[in-house]
């Protein structure tokens, strides 16, 4: 043997062994440098879930508030629209040009509908339809909207007699997006006659609503529409509207326009009169006009917004919140996470000495590694900022067991003298935590935390273990 | 084989009496996750934990409570406790808002104490005689603070066990299924190739370690929290890791 290759057999343990240290020490401890007259930690803090950190709480109640309005009802006594103080279009002789997209001028009040008017104490919410079904659908409603609005961690308590929620989401999810659409808003969807305020087409007739971005040829500009794509019947009902709701000139030579409001919650978000009779399923309603192309993406996430909601189930409970949104710490002491650390610790110093007594200097340095893989998967934690609950950090001392198990197998296979020691090891271990394997790699992918922060630690503990023993642990400790 | 018997028979007794007591009792389900009275109470300043325990042990004696501190600058707290009555909860009242307001607090106790030694007041009237009339009602700590935003009273629902369970299920069953497949494939040749003698011996054993280990959470009243269940699933993972262990062995015999 080479004089230099024989150094570098010597050398090149040496150097991984110190390595280790140094990463165990950098997990452990940190690197400190100096900012600002003090010395700071430049690795990165863990990233808490709620469990460990604490919730937003949001507390909600049925809205009893309730108004005198005038409106409009029919034969059965049934309300078919609030009385509007929209109007009808007096233009002047302006000619408006005949498009097939929706036109939007501004408007003054006409009445002409042939229900008859009553005035109503309307409330928000009927007593008939406060009713524990309709609370447990709202809840139901809720969680749908907050799991597909990707909620990693959420609680809801309904209180089924009173109707109250109570609302607790993370504060590592973006909470003002899941407020806006998931807890603010009722879902409601209606185009209503402007100058009346008679409902002409309600949410039922809606199979789907999206955003799109669709570009100018002439100013490279961008429109931002909010799709509505609607079923047989709203196509019929669009197709009537399209004929009635226009731009005329009356008896008296002035030009008139009928328009319609489209509103999500009752609140406009365009009020069109239709340019030529419009026969289409899909209805593309202009949210956002000349967007350059930088800021597109932006504005579409606003119009995402809204479209998310009509894709979900209207609440039928109209909610309240009730105070204000709180941040509510975790129960776990303050020092829980010092407490996992030094815990985590004192078991690697327990197995260090315990593998150094059975196993002399393979052990000794095994008990160097294995604190060293432990610390590099902590390290990968902070990086790729993991959410830490209370199952992650089941999974990270499962990870440490599961690494003693593999090193004591492995130095008994080297004690024994076996032949190719490491790759009988992994083939025995592999074969009996195929279950922790399978459960490491499934839970990662789902968005819950505490399911995916258990996959997540398990995943890369497993990982680097492949990874940090194949290349190292195995030329340390068998020296190939 | 008499070694055998003797811990099935334990083992079923611990199932037993551990049915009995969800029977009885249910599963000891942690305050935070069951139907509790919250009382907020803001300080608008910074305040001593150990202050705020040693209220609430004089006033809700043996009752379990959680205290939490609310609000991103910790001038707030939740008291959470499974019932606050409205004796407690105005005993709880007085001695937080006297927490931090010592002269204040002397003040009011001096004026309280007249006030219950005569409740009664004799005023002169215009015309020479003398009347007995109520004094105004004494101000309670209710009447002092200002309900919704010093303090609050909230009855909280609880949160529902299959709501916490529900995440784990899809990917369990995934998994599950997985497993059985590497399983009918991997250890086909153990029992005389009975796979499914196979399969089913080891989910039956692992539905056994489940639920000896629920009938001891529920003998032993270890409180239910969101924590269980991944611990849960870990200890069964591990139970199916060693039942592997063991048809590896099996296998290389």
């Amino acid at each position: 043997m080479l004089k230099s290759e024989k150094l570098t057999k010597i050398l090149l343990p040496i150097l991984c062994v110190i390595a280790s240290i140094a990463v165990i020490i950098i997990a452990f401890v940190g690197i400190y440098v100096p900012k600002l007259n003090k010395l700071k930690n430049i690795i990165p803090d863990y990233k808490l879930g709620s469990e460990v950190d604490g919730i937003i709480e949001y507390r909600f109640v049925p809205d009893d508030s309730e108004e005198e309005k005038e409106v409009y009802v029919d034969s059965k006594g049934a309300i078919r629209g609030i009385v509007s103080d929209g109007s009808k279009t007096s233009s002047s002789s302006e000619s408006v040009e005949v498009t097939s997209e929706l036109e939007e001028a501004e408007a003054t009040p006409v009445d002409d509908t042939g229900f008859a008017k009553e005035t109503r104490t309307i409330r928000e919410n009927e007593a008939s339809v406060l009713t524990k079904e309709n609370f447990e659908k709202s809840k139901k409603i809720l969680e749908e909207r907050l799991e597909n609005a990707k909620a990693t961690e959420y609680a809801i308590r309904l209180d089924d007699k009173t109707g109250n929620m109570v609302i607790e989401l993370s504060q590592n999810d973006d909470i003002a997006y899941l407020y806006q659409v998931a807890l603010s808003a009722h879902g409601e969807f209606d185009i209503i006659d402007y100058q009346t305020g008679v409902v002409l087409m309600d949410k039922s007739h809606l199979k789907n609503a999206q955003a799109v971005a669709y570009p100018d040829s002439e100013t490279n500009k961008y429109t931002i529409y909010l799709q509505l794509e609607l079923d047989e019947a709203g196509r019929n009902i669009i197709k009537e509207i399209s004929k009635q709701y226009i731009q005329y000139t009356d008896s008296e030579g002035t030009e008139q326009t009928d328009r319609v409001s489209i509103r999500v919650d009752g609140a406009a978000i365009m009020t069109p009169f239709f340019g030529e009779e419009y026969d289409n399923a899909v209805l593309n309603i202009p949210i956002s006009k000349d967007v350059e192309s930088v800021d597109v993406e932006q504005y579409k996430e606003s119009v995402e917004a809204i479209a998310f909601l009509l894709n979900h189930e209207t609440i039928p409970i109209k909610y309240t919140q009730e105070g204000r949104t709180l941040f509510i710490e975790s129960t776990l002491a303050d020092n829980t996470m010092d407490i996992i650390y030094w815990s985590v610790i004192v078991i690697l110093i327990i197995v260090f000495i315990t593998f150094f007594v059975m196993f002399r200097a393979r052990g000794l340095l095994a008990g160097i590694m294995n604190a060293c893989l432990i610390g590099l998967v902590m390290l990968v934690l902070k990086y790729v900022k993991v959410v830490i609950s209370i199952s992650s950090l089941v999974a990270l001392y499962g990870v440490i067991v599961l690494n003693i198990i593999f090193l004591y197998q492995y130095l008994n296979r080297l004690k024994q003298n076996k032949e190719n020691a490491y790759f009988a090891t992994m083939k025995n271990y592999y074969a009996i935590v195929f279950p922790l394997v399978v459960v490491s790699f499934i839970y990662t992918f789902f968005v819950s935390v505490t399911v995916a922060g258990l996959g997540s630690v398990l995943f890369w503990g497993m990982l680097l273990q492949i990874i940090y023993n194949t290349i190292i642990v195995k030329y340390v400790l068998d020296g190939k | 084989m008499k070694k055998n018997r003797i811990i099935l028979l334990i083992l079923a007794l611990i199932l037993l009496v551990g049915i009995i007591m969800v029977c009885v009792k249910g599963f000891q389900v942690s305050l935070n996750l069951r139907a509790h009275d919250t009382l907020k109470f803001v300080f608008d300043q910074k305040f001593q934990m150990n202050d705020i325990t040693k209220i609430c042990d004089e006033v809700l004696k043996d009752k379990e409570y959680e205290i939490r501190t609310v609000e991103v600058f910790s001038d707030a707290i939740y008291i959470i406790s499974p019932t606050i009555t409205e004796k407690e909860e105005k005993a709880l009242l007085e001695k937080l808002d006297a927490l931090y307001r010592v002269e204040e607090t002397k003040n009011e106790d001096q004026t309280s104490e007249e006030v219950s030694e005569e409740p009664l007041e004799t005023i002169e009237t215009e015309e020479g005689s003398t009347e007995m009339v109520e004094k105004p009602a004494e101000e309670t700590i209710f009447d002092k603070l200002e309900k919704g935003k010093k303090y609050e009273l909230y009855h909280d629902s609880k949160v529902r066990l299959r709501d916490i369970v529900k995440p784990y299920i899809a990917p369990s069953i995934i998994s599950a299924t997985i497993i059985i497949v590497y399983m009918c494939i991997r250890y086909r040749k153990l029992n005389q190739g009975k796979v499914v003698l196979t399969v089913g011996k080891t989910l039956l054993e692992m539905l056994v370690i489940l639920l000896e280990i629920m009938a001891v959470i529920a003998i032993l009243r270890i409180p239910f929290t969101r924590t269980l269940i991944p611990i849960l699933m870990f200890m069964i993972v591990i139970c199916l890791c060693i039942r592997f262990a063991s048809f590896e062995k099996q296998m290389e015999e």
